[in-house]
């Protein structure tokens, strides 16, 4: 399997992806904003539509669309005046029903739009490689450079504010780094699948710890562990990849969750 | 003249929606003194907290810092609405007192890690250090997160409701616990409380908190459980101030020798007044401790 071209750079962009995902979501599923995954990668596809329709590189519509999104989520839930899910829920449909009218005013059928939903593997170039690790190579500096303040707004937020922390500022830089990071994911997961990659690693990973630095280095390791394993999975099944990798997440969650000693369950309840 | 005070309130009026939490405030808090907040439920001790500690904005009136800076503040929240399966130790959230002083960017040194288990050890938890926080108990939580406050080496200690649910004796070891940490630290303590029978015993001031503030000198004697029972029935929620017949002190009344205790007729040594300016006046005159702000700080 790794004669093939196509296959190393489904694996090399899958492993840089998944690390990414997963150090991201070590803070989302911490600050139990699972969901906002899904409202992001979705407002993309907005994003996605309308640089097709306009001959915007698609990467910078949607890291526009989904940045927007994403800022926007933050700041309606933190002004108190929606809830979360509420806005992850509107914000969610205005993005697609926007990518659904940019797609009905492109005249022609759009191939490559089913690509973006699902992910595809076959589509991956050179050059998204090279875009997937210096946005990822950003994303890891800013982490490592704000980490402790990342942890001590996830912990408590009100007290990090009482102590001086910056934690509205840790707030957006979260939701904007998550949502860059969705961006350069969904070509190889897909938009409907990139927030499962971005949940499941950790949501696994808290199953077996109560100390943050492992559940990190945990969840870098189930994050490659459903890329890669998922891809080869799919490669010798012949399945759908993006598919796969969030089968084989699932599987591997649920195993945790059962055999857990610990049972992080505050993932399902707010 | 001002250098005893580290905060004052002005006419601080708090506002949410459709409550007036608290109505003209004034209050200062002088430098090495221990004051605490009683007051019936909703009368805004926490309100009043907040806003000292900058989480809440006056709608009206100003909050002033006498040359004390936020990092100085160590807020210690009534519950924190925090998922106690977050995976970190003990040490960790008291380290976490200490980031906003080491800033953005850098990481913790061995110096942190040192104060960090200091301050553990301050409250009797050392050997606790590396377990889960989710894994203590609520009276162990509590102590964390004072160790964490502590971690920051604040000048300002603000405690809201920290003994709500522990039994008498586990409040007489905690207010003796502040008391020597207020000693060994030189810290200035504000403590928003229901212990009546205990906290007046501890703090040289007690402030009653419903809307306004209302402040009381606070001879043991005065309050005493049984006086206090006698003087304001036994019901938390009867201290209201208008209805009972207390009286008033113009003057904050403490014997160099001992100040602790009253000479004074305890009936005659706290007051009806809302005091509106006293309580900025009786800062100007308690300054015996102010020394103590360039005292070295324990690690
Ligand atoms: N965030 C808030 N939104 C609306 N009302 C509030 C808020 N915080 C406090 N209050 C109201 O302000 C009043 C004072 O509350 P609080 O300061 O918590 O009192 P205490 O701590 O003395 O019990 C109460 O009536 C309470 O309902
Ligand atoms: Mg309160």
């Amino acid at each position: 399997m790794f004669e093939s071209a196509f296959m190393i750079r489904a694996l090399l962009g899958g492993v840089m992806v998944s690390f990414l995902l997963s150090l991201l979501g070590f803070f989302v599923v911490l600050r139990k904003m699972s969901f906002i995954g899904v409202g992001i990668a979705h407002a993309a596809f907005g994003g996605v539509a309308l640089g097709q329709l306009v001959g915007v590189p698609v990467l910078i519509s949607a890291t526009l669309f989904s940045v927007a999104t994403g800022l926007g989520i933050g700041a309606v839930t933190r002004k108190g005046k929606i809830k979360e899910d509420t806005a992850i829920g509107i914000f969610f449909a205005a993005g697609m029903a926007l990518g659904v009218i940019f797609l009905a005013l492109k005249p022609g059928y759009s191939a490559d739009l089913v690509s973006y939903l699902f992910g595809s593997i076959l589509a991956i170039t050179p050059v998204d490689l090279w875009v997937i690790l210096g946005v990822s190579l950003v994303i890891l500096v800013l982490i490592l450079l704000f980490f402790k303040e990342l942890l001590a707004s996830s912990f408590d937020a009100e007290l990090a504010r009482a102590s001086g922390i910056p934690e509205a500022g840790m707030f957006y830089l979260l939701l904007a780094l998550v949502s860059v990071g969705i961006v350069i994911s969904i070509k190889i997961v897909g938009i409907v699948l990139v927030s499962a990659l971005l949940v499941l690693p950790a949501a696994t990973a808290l199953q077996w710890s109560r100390r943050w630095f492992f559940v990190l280095v945990l969840s870098l390791f189930f994050g490659l562990l459903y890329t890669v394993g998922g891809l080869i999975i799919s490669y010798w099944l012949d399945f759908p990849s993006g598919a796969t990798i969030v089968i084989l997440g699932t599987v591997v969650f649920t195993c945790s969750l059962l055999a857990s000693p610990l049972r992080y369950t505050a993932i399902f309840s707010k | 003249m001002n250098e005893s005070r580290l905060v004052s309130l002005q006419d601080v009026t708090v506002r949410f929606e459709d409550v007036t939490a608290l109505h003209d405030v004034n209050l200062a808090i002088k430098s090495g003194s221990s004051t605490a907040l009683i007051g019936p439920n909703g009368g805004g001790k926490t309100t009043l907290l907040k806003v000292i500690a900058g989480l809440a904005k006056p709608s009206r009136g100003n909050v002033r810092y006498y040359d004390l800076k936020h990092s100085e503040i160590g807020y210690v929240p009534q519950e924190n609405a925090v998922d106690w399966r977050f995976p970190v130790s003990a040490l960790d959230v008291v380290l976490m007192g200490r980031y906003p002083a080491l800033g953005l960017v850098r990481w913790l040194g061995s110096e942190d890690r040192k104060v960090g288990m200091a301050m553990l050890s301050e409250v009797g938890l050392e050997r606790l250090a590396q377990h889960p926080v989710g894994s203590l108990s609520g009276g162990q939580k509590q102590r964390v997160a004072i160790a964490r406050a502590l971690a920051g080496e604040p000048r300002l200690l603000l405690l809201d409701e920290p003994t709500s649910g522990a039994d008498v004796e586990a409040k007489d070891n905690f207010y003796t616990l502040i008391s020597r940490l207020k000693q060994e630290l030189s810290l200035t303590i504000l403590i928003a409380s229901h212990d009546l029978g205990v906290v007046p015993k501890f703090v040289d001031d007690v402030a009653c908190v419903a809307g306004g503030v209302h402040l009381h000198t606070c001879p043991s004697e005065v309050w005493d459980e049984e006086h206090f029972q006698r003087l304001y029935g036994t019901q938390m929620e009867a201290v209201l101030h208008g209805k009972v017949p207390h009286r008033m002190v113009q003057e904050h009344h403490k014997p160099q020798s001992n100040p602790r205790r009253s000479t004074g007729d305890p009936e005659s040594s706290h007051t009806n007044n809302t005091v509106r300016n006293d309580a900025i006046r009786l800062s100007k005159k308690t300054n015996e401790k102010s020394g103590k702000k360039s005292q070295k700080r324990k690690p």
